[in-house]
């Protein structure tokens, strides 16, 4: 019973301590103090868990103190959680255009960018809403299709029931796309000034390009201890030290 | 005449007053004499209005002669207007018996009733120095720069200790822009008569010279054990422009010396006319300075380049002005540094004004601490919108070396309330369609943070592909089906319509016809056909739940036949409806035709009943 009592306390305790560091963050970054509440929004992050709202904030904070590889790195992993968020997308384009490197945006079927940007118009949580109401709507229009008499109400329940079913589809498909890049994680930003990509795993193999902090790269191979095999672009891949990247 | 009198007294009371103001006593002595020396102290006074001189206590001095009293008056008369000067000087010849410094105290004088003090004068007495040279006498009214005794010297050849020049900078180890006072003194034992030389142009350092007399004073100083005749020759201010040790490296001055010549006779010299002097070159070269320059410490980056001591002050005028009239802002700074070298600060005017280039106004001169004065920025804006504007303070940053640190003065904040001008009402309203403005991008910048509730999402979880978002579509879909179990009953029904429409069909044809007998009982033949023909087709489409679209005389045979009716009753069917259409056009008796299709319809009708 004590131990309930206590769990209980910390419980309530626990949860206005995070609401007050996370204004004490605010209240800081406010000031100008942006190492301060950088430092904050840290410990809340790993406290609390992942949050796209405090990735953000914490963006912000690296920008402004001109860690410009640490503030892309917070603004995608806050892209990745609520990936409709127009904020984070105008401070990362900011952020981006600070990078030495050019990121060339790879070419693709214009129906594969429109899949894209479909699947990141809304969140995961919001797909995954969204797929479960219209099953349900869809199933009260097949519903009203077999119960109803009149031939109007009958239609508009077959095609509603139809429409609907083609919605939980593409919503599922689309929450299932976001939950695979969540998870995975296959995406990593340079956080060393400058690293040279060899074309082995070891230190005295051939450099191949040389690539700077705040680019984003693919991971292709992880399974090795101290390297990671990465891409920049079509035809640029190599191998770099695990320390020079930090997983988004 | 008594008038008269008043008048002369008033005048010359006047005159004596305004006399009495002006007047003054000047003590006159050489600042340093040599033991044993002779030497003249003067006391003027610029009046001849004068009385009851009491002369100071020559304390330490012998009085040898004196007072003797002179006196001198001069009058002017420059384009009809008359001055007039006079003056009285009480000399005394006093002699120095012992080193030291000495304070002669002031003397006083009776003027039109008021007492007139001298300043106290000081007359350091060297002791007599080691060496050659030192007995020359010196005429301390000498104001031309040359002795009026030739010194005896032994030899033709002049030694570096009886002629050199000293180089003494004002602190050896400075910052960055600290001002530095390099001074030149030449110190001699003989008649130097002129001296050339020039300042080299040095590395690292911005020059000014200090103007200084062109007559030189010399003065007796005593410097390693030797009395020397001695004066400041030239004297510059140096601002280091860069860190590091700098050198000012030696100059060489060649300097003429008059001298006695020894090997002349001074009889022959007499005879012959050669003059008994000779004039020697000598070159003089002054020691080397190394001055140790620190860098600025971290440079802050809107560090304006000032380094020294300053105030700032600012006005701006007028306060209140209409859109398109000028308004300046004034930033004043005052003080002791590197003036030249200070930039303008950035004035952030609001960004529709119309700036200018800024003007500068210098009002400084040289001292030995560096430029002193004034430097004025003027800003010239010119709003051009009506509203209230606020003209922030500008930021002048300084280094300043005493405190060794950088100092930040604020100007003041301004607000400036712009009116829409009164000719310019006019104006505000024109049309701007043809130079409409873009707005501008001042710059650009990441937007603000988010505030307020977050949410978290803890292990990476999401509700997507977990058991509970499976399980709901599970509930949903058992849902349905038991609404469906529910409602099986009007389901079942509603697949029975089919079967009731036929049950109805017999009732509906038998009403038809009914009303078909009415018809032909009144004879209305057109009318009954009609209402034959729909009483058969639509027997038939509701019966066999067929449309009745799809009916036709050519298919009514095979349709009748795959629904299990009989060939004898659909023959009896198909010969009344085509009796129906044909007695409608044909001629004869129109009443029995009807009857004979109306009994035809009736029998089919009940054929097919039959059957079914």
């Amino acid at each position: 019973m004590r131990r309930l009592i206590i769990c209980f306390i910390l419980i309530l305790s626990g949860v206005p301590s995070f609401a007050q560091s996370k204004q004490k963050a605010d209240v800081l970054y406010s000031k100008d103090q942006f190492s301060g509440a950088a430092e904050v929004y840290e410990s809340i992050l790993r406290k609390q868990g992942e949050s796209a709202e405090i990735y953000y904030n914490l963006g912000n904070c690296y920008y402004k103190m001109n860690e410009i590889p640490l503030a892309i790195l917070n603004y995608e992993r806050a892209l990745l959680l609520s990936p409709a968020d127009d904020d984070v997308r105008a401070n990362l384009v900011l952020a981006r255009s600070k990078t030495i490197d050019k990121a060339v945006p790879p070419t693709e079927m214009f129906f594969v960018t429109w899949w894209k940007s479909l699947v990141n118009c809304m969140s995961i949580n919001a797909w995954t809403h969204l797929a479960l109401i219209s099953f349900v709507f869809c199933l009260v229009g097949l519903l009203v299709y077999l119960f109803m008499s009149s031939i109007t109400m009958r239609k508009t329940g077959l095609y509603g029931a139809f429409f609907l079913f083609i919605i939980v589809i593409v919503a599922n498909l689309a929450a299932y796309a976001q939950s695979v890049r969540i998870n995975e994680r296959t995406t990593a930003i340079i956080i060393a000034p400058a690293v040279s990509v060899k074309s082995s795993p070891s230190d005295n193999s051939t450099d191949l390009f040389i690539i700077h902090e705040g680019t984003k790269v693919d991971i292709l191979d992880n399974s090795l201890k101290g390297w990671r095999e990465v891409k920049f672009e079509e035809g640029k891949q190599g191998w770099i030290p695990k320390d020079a990247i930090e997983v988004i | 005449m008594r008038r008269l009198f008043t008048f002369l007294i008033v005048c010359l009371c006047v005159s004596l007053s305004v006399f009495a103001d002006n007047v003054t006593l000047t003590a006159n002595a050489p600042s340093s004499v040599e033991e044993g020396s002779k030497f003249r102290i003067q006391f003027t006074v610029n009046s001849q209005d004068v009385s009851n001189f009491s002369a100071p206590d020559f304390n330490g001095f012998e009085v040898i002669y004196g007072p003797s009293t002179s006196s001198q008056s001069s009058y002017q008369i420059i384009n009809g207007h008359t001055s007039h000067t006079s003056s009285i000087t009480y000399s005394y010849v006093v002699l120095a018996s012992h080193p030291g410094n000495f304070t002669i105290s002031s003397a006083s004088i009776q003027c039109g009733g008021k007492t007139i003090k001298s300043r106290p004068l000081t007359v350091k007495v060297l002791s007599i120095g080691q060496g050659g040279g030192s007995r020359q006498s010196h005429s301390s009214g000498s104001s031309n720069g040359r002795q009026s005794n030739v010194p005896v010297t032994t030899g033709s050849n002049i030694s570096t200790d009886q002629l050199f020049m000293t180089a003494t900078a004002s602190k050896t180890s400075v910052c960055e822009q600290e001002a530095i006072l390099l001074t030149y003194k030449l110190y001699s034992l003989v008649n130097v008569t002129s001296l050339d030389g020039k300042l080299p142009t040095l590395d690292g350092f911005q020059v000014q010279e200090i103007p200084l007399p062109r007559n030189k004073q010399f003065e007796l100083e005593q410097y390693k054990g030797r009395n020397y005749q001695s004066v400041v020759w030239c004297q510059y201010v140096l601002f280091p422009q860069k860190s590091g040790d700098l050198v000012i490296p030696s100059i060489t001055y060649e300097g003429t010396v008059v001298q006695r010549n020894p090997n002349i006779d001074p009889f022959e010299a007499f005879f012959n006319g050669t003059s008994g002097v000779m004039e020697l070159k000598k070159k003089i070269t002054t020691p080397r300075l190394t001055i140790h320059v620190s860098p600025l410490a971290s440079k802050p980056a809107d560090f304006s380049g000032a380094v020294g001591d300053f105030t700032l002050s600012s006005s701006l005028s007028p306060q209140e002005v209409t859109a398109n009239d000028a308004v300046t802002l004034r930033l004043k700074v005052k003080g002791v540094g590197n003036m030249k070298l200070i930039n303008a600060p950035i004035v952030n005017f609001p960004k529709d004004f119309e700036t200018y280039d800024v003007k500068v106004n210098d009002n400084f001169s040289l001292t030995s601490h560096g430029l002193s004065g004034t430097k004025e920025f003027e800003y010239l804006v010119v709003p051009r919108h009506a509203g209230k504007y606020k003209i922030p303070a500008a930021r002048l940053v300084f280094y300043d070396p005493k405190a060794k640190s950088y100092k930040t003065l604020m100007s003041e904040e301004y607000e400036l309330t712009v009116k829409k001008g009164a000719g310019g009402s006019q104006r505000s309203v024109s049309d701007y369609s043809d130079q409409q403005q873009d707005v501008k991008e001042l710059s650009q910048d990441i937007r603000y943070i988010k505030s307020g509730d977050v949410t978290f999402n803890k292990n990476r979880g999401f509700f997507f592909g977990t058991s509970g978002y499976l399980s709901c579509y599970l509930v949903a879909i058992v849902l349905f089906i038991i609404t469906i179990i529910l409602g099986r009953r009007s389901l079942k029904e509603r697949g029975n319509v089919a079967k009731s429409r036929g049950k109805k069909a017999n009732k509906t044809a038998l009403k038809r016809m009914r009303n078909a007998a009415k018809l032909l009982k009144t004879g209305k033949q057109s009318d009954f056909y009609d209402e034959v023909m729909r009483a058969l087709w639509g027997y038939i489409s509701d019966k066999f739940n067929m449309p009745l679209e799809s009916l036709n005389k050519d298919n009514i045979q095979s349709e009748l036949a795959s629904h299990g009716v009989s060939d004898d009753a659909s023959q009896i069917l198909l010969k009344a409806l085509n009796d129906c259409e044909f007695a409608r056009y044909a001629p004869g008796d129109s009443a029995s035709n009807m009857q004979s299709i109306y009994d035809g319809a009736i029998s089919a009708i009940s054929k097919i009943e039959e059957n079914f």
